[in-house]
């Protein structure tokens, strides 16, 4: 199971939506402006922090994480490689090897925010983020997004089970894409048709009532200890 | 009230619904019947001002559908064959507030009226509760709550019981029944028609896109075999 | 009912290219998350790349490219869509930075060529090679930008970032271009998908 939205009553749930948002982009920004590895033991436990706040298990997080470990631990070897002797330098994929680490926390960073940020949360601040009917024509899409996904999910699943017992499992490759492919369009073409005969029954507008955002006491200080990271970023970049 | 004068539809060359006069009063049950094909769906589409009528016009409320879609669609609600379609929320107290929040009524107004349509369909503690995991009766019955939040003078439902089991079934046309006795007017497309007999003011039978019978519960009673519809044992208006 | 005089409609035909730039984002989504076992690979092979093909073909340059930006802020925000299922800005910005960044591009490219332009044409009727070329542009735009974003990311030379990200990856990507051709050419293909 991925990270994904759990109602909760702890600090990081209470942060209005683009508090996180610019505290996210912020935390990142510095983890890439240094490469040394000080500050990534500063962001490791900042993680494990929040991660307990939250009281999500690091392991079960490394556990959802496991493709990109692989990917990243193979990244880490081949860095090192060279070929002709000394055949491997230790110090090339010990560079790399911080820089996947900054990633996976970077990663883990980004759930924080998945995990305490409901999908309607996130839609009201990117219309606010981003004005007009650009930003209400991106909130009502990514909501749709979250309406399709499981749907197109379950069709997905239900059409691998039945070529495997249909023998689809002996086509070639791309016979199975092809196959797969237009069974799931043709289902989700007709329930999107559907969807938006509803959505237009349902008197869509570009003006709708927003759902209120409100900053808090406790966004104030995120938000400053956001411009604080981000000061610390440019200034390791000049 | 509901007015469908003189309404023909093609597409395609081919004539989907042809000079279909109905007028739906506030107040009043009308079971929609026919064969699958019959151009029941279309007829509910049109009444949506999806798509335009070929000839003719649809007003509710006074109010034509293609002409002023607005004022006509905030008058309608609409329950889809397949509620899965039509829930917009992510949980079922936002995807009840949608049509209110669209209509851009305030706050306070949207909560009391997801407060009134949730309690109305019997799930007025399921406010939390995220769309994915409802039942199939929980999902219509979440449709049908947000058709009503909307405050229509009419609604329109397609099958609304179809693949439900007993139970399930039962309280959808509970709270349907309710709406009714409310002072909406209902138009429920069906080929169901258990425990519909004494509710129900008119069967309108349509039959290759025409209108093959307009009669009362009674005299309907004749004609629904030959349009592909099982009077129950039971059925006594 | 004075309350409801000022309400604006979103106009039928916009809530319809909503609704389909939804479709394709979750598709892409859908997509990222089927994995099928490729003997080679370290990392399991998704079909990602053909939601991004398919949104460039079916939509065309603009809206092909919007449906992509929609997936990834989708994703960013938290739904499910990114490869395995997983999501967030993290994941946005990670070693992954430049593959994702890369395929609004790549959906755009795509559907500049299918269609010849910004008007669209009914892509069943578009050549095999116009297909093809679109695609293979688009794939060669993908692994530019994805392996210069594990270059950066994780401080590698070209070749290595090619050995970790490219080498095993790219022939699965040939497959995906087959199937995408298979998909167009299909008799199954829903009409009102080409009709507009």
């Amino acid at each position: 199971m991925s990270v994904a939205y759990r109602p909760g009553e702890t600090v990081f749930h209470r942060l209005d939506p683009r508090t996180k948002l610019w505290c996210q982009v912020a935390i990142v920004a510095a983890a890439y402006a240094y490469t040394d590895p000080l500050p990534l033991v500063g962001l490791t436990i900042a993680v494990l922090v929040a991660l307990s706040v939250l009281d999500l298990s690091p392991w079960r997080i490394l556990a959802t994480m496991r493709p990109v470990i692989v990917l990243l631990t193979i990244a880490t070897v081949v860095a090192g490689v060279r070929i002709g002797s000394p055949w491997f330098s230790l110090a090339d994929a010990s560079e790399t090897g911080i820089a996947a680490y900054r990633v996976l926390l970077v990663i883990v960073v980004g759930f924080v925010y998945v995990h305490t940020t409901p999908t309607r949360a996130s839609q009201a601040a990117l219309q606010w983020l981003v004005p007009g009917r650009i930003g209400r024509g991106l909130a009502v899409s990514v909501g749709l997004v979250g309406r399709f996904l499981p749907r197109f999910q379950t069709t997905a699943r239900r059409i691998r089970d039945a070529m495997a017992i249909r023998g689809g499992d002996r086509m070639s490759l791309h016979r199975r894409i092809a196959v797969f492919g237009i069974v799931v369009l043709a289902a989700a073409v007709r329930d999107a048709d559907r969807t938006s005969v509803a959505m237009r029954t349902r008197c869509l507008s570009w003006n709708p009532t927003l759902p209120s955002l409100s900053f808090g006491r406790l966004d104030y200080l995120a938000i400053v200890l956001g411009l604080g990271l981000c000061f610390l970023a440019i200034r390791s970049l000049l | 009230m509901l007015r469908v004068e003189g309404v023909s539809y093609r597409i395609d060359g081919t004539t989907v619904l042809e000079e279909i006069d109905v007028a739906v009063e506030s107040g009043t049950f009308v079971l929609l019947v026919g064969h699958n094909g019959a151009g029941k769906t279309t007829l509910l589409d049109l009444i949506c001002g999806i798509g335009t009528p070929t000839t003719g016009r649809i007003l509710v409320d006074g109010h034509d559908v293609v002409t002023n879609p607005g004022p006509a669609r905030s008058r309608i609600g609409r329950v889809f064959e397949d509620p899965r379609d039509q829930l917009l929320g992510a949980t079922v107290r936002e995807d009840v507030a949608f049509g209110p929040e669209n209509l851009g009524l305030s706050r306070d107004v949207i909560t009391n009226r997801v407060d009134d349509a949730l309690s109305a369909v019997g799930m007025g503690d399921a406010g939390d509760r995220p769309i994915d995991s409802l039942s199939g009766g929980e999902r219509t019955r979440v449709a049908i709550a947000g058709a009503l939040a909307m405050e229509p003078s009419i609604l329109l439902l397609d099958e609304p019981t179809a693949g439900l089991d007993h139970p399930g079934r039962t309280r959808v046309l509970e709270h349907v029944r309710r709406a009714y006795e409310g002072g909406v007017g209902v138009v429920m497309a069906t080929h169901d028609l258990r425990d519909l007999d004494t509710v129900t003011d008119r069967v309108i039978g349509l039959e290759a896109g025409r209108i093959a019978m307009d009669a009362s519960p009674i005299t309907a009673v004749d004609h629904l075999a030959d349009l592909g519809v099982r009077v129950p044992s039971t059925w006594s208006p | 009912m004075s309350e409801h005089q000022h309400v604006e409609l979103v106009a039928d035909r916009t809530v319809d290219r909503l609704v389909r730039v939804a479709l394709f984002a979750a598709l892409l989504g859908v997509l990222s998350y089927v994995a099928f076992p490729y003997p080679l690979s370290p990392a399991p092979v998704t079909l990602q790349v053909l939601g991004v093909f398919l949104a460039g073909i079916f939509l065309g340059p603009i809206w092909g490219a919007i449906a992509v930006v929609v997936y990834l802020v989708a994703g960013a925000i938290g739904l499910p869509v990114f490869s395995m299922g997983q999501s967030g800005i993290g994941v946005l910005l990670s070693e992954r930075v430049g593959f994702l960044v890369s395929f609004p591009i790549a959906a755009a490219m795509t559907g500049a060529i299918v269609h010849g332009g910004r008007s669209l044409v009914d892509p069943t009727t578009v050549s095999t090679l116009r297909l093809v070329l679109g695609m293979t542009l688009a794939t060669g735009v993908i692994y530019l930008l994805g392996l210069i974003g594990f270059m950066i990311v994780l401080s590698m030379g070209p070749v290595e970032a090619f050995v970790v990200a490219g080498l095993v990856f790219l022939p699965a990507e040939v497959a995906k271009m087959a199937g995408a051709i298979a998909i167009v050419r299909s008799a199954r293909l829903p009409r009102s998908l080409i009709d507009r």
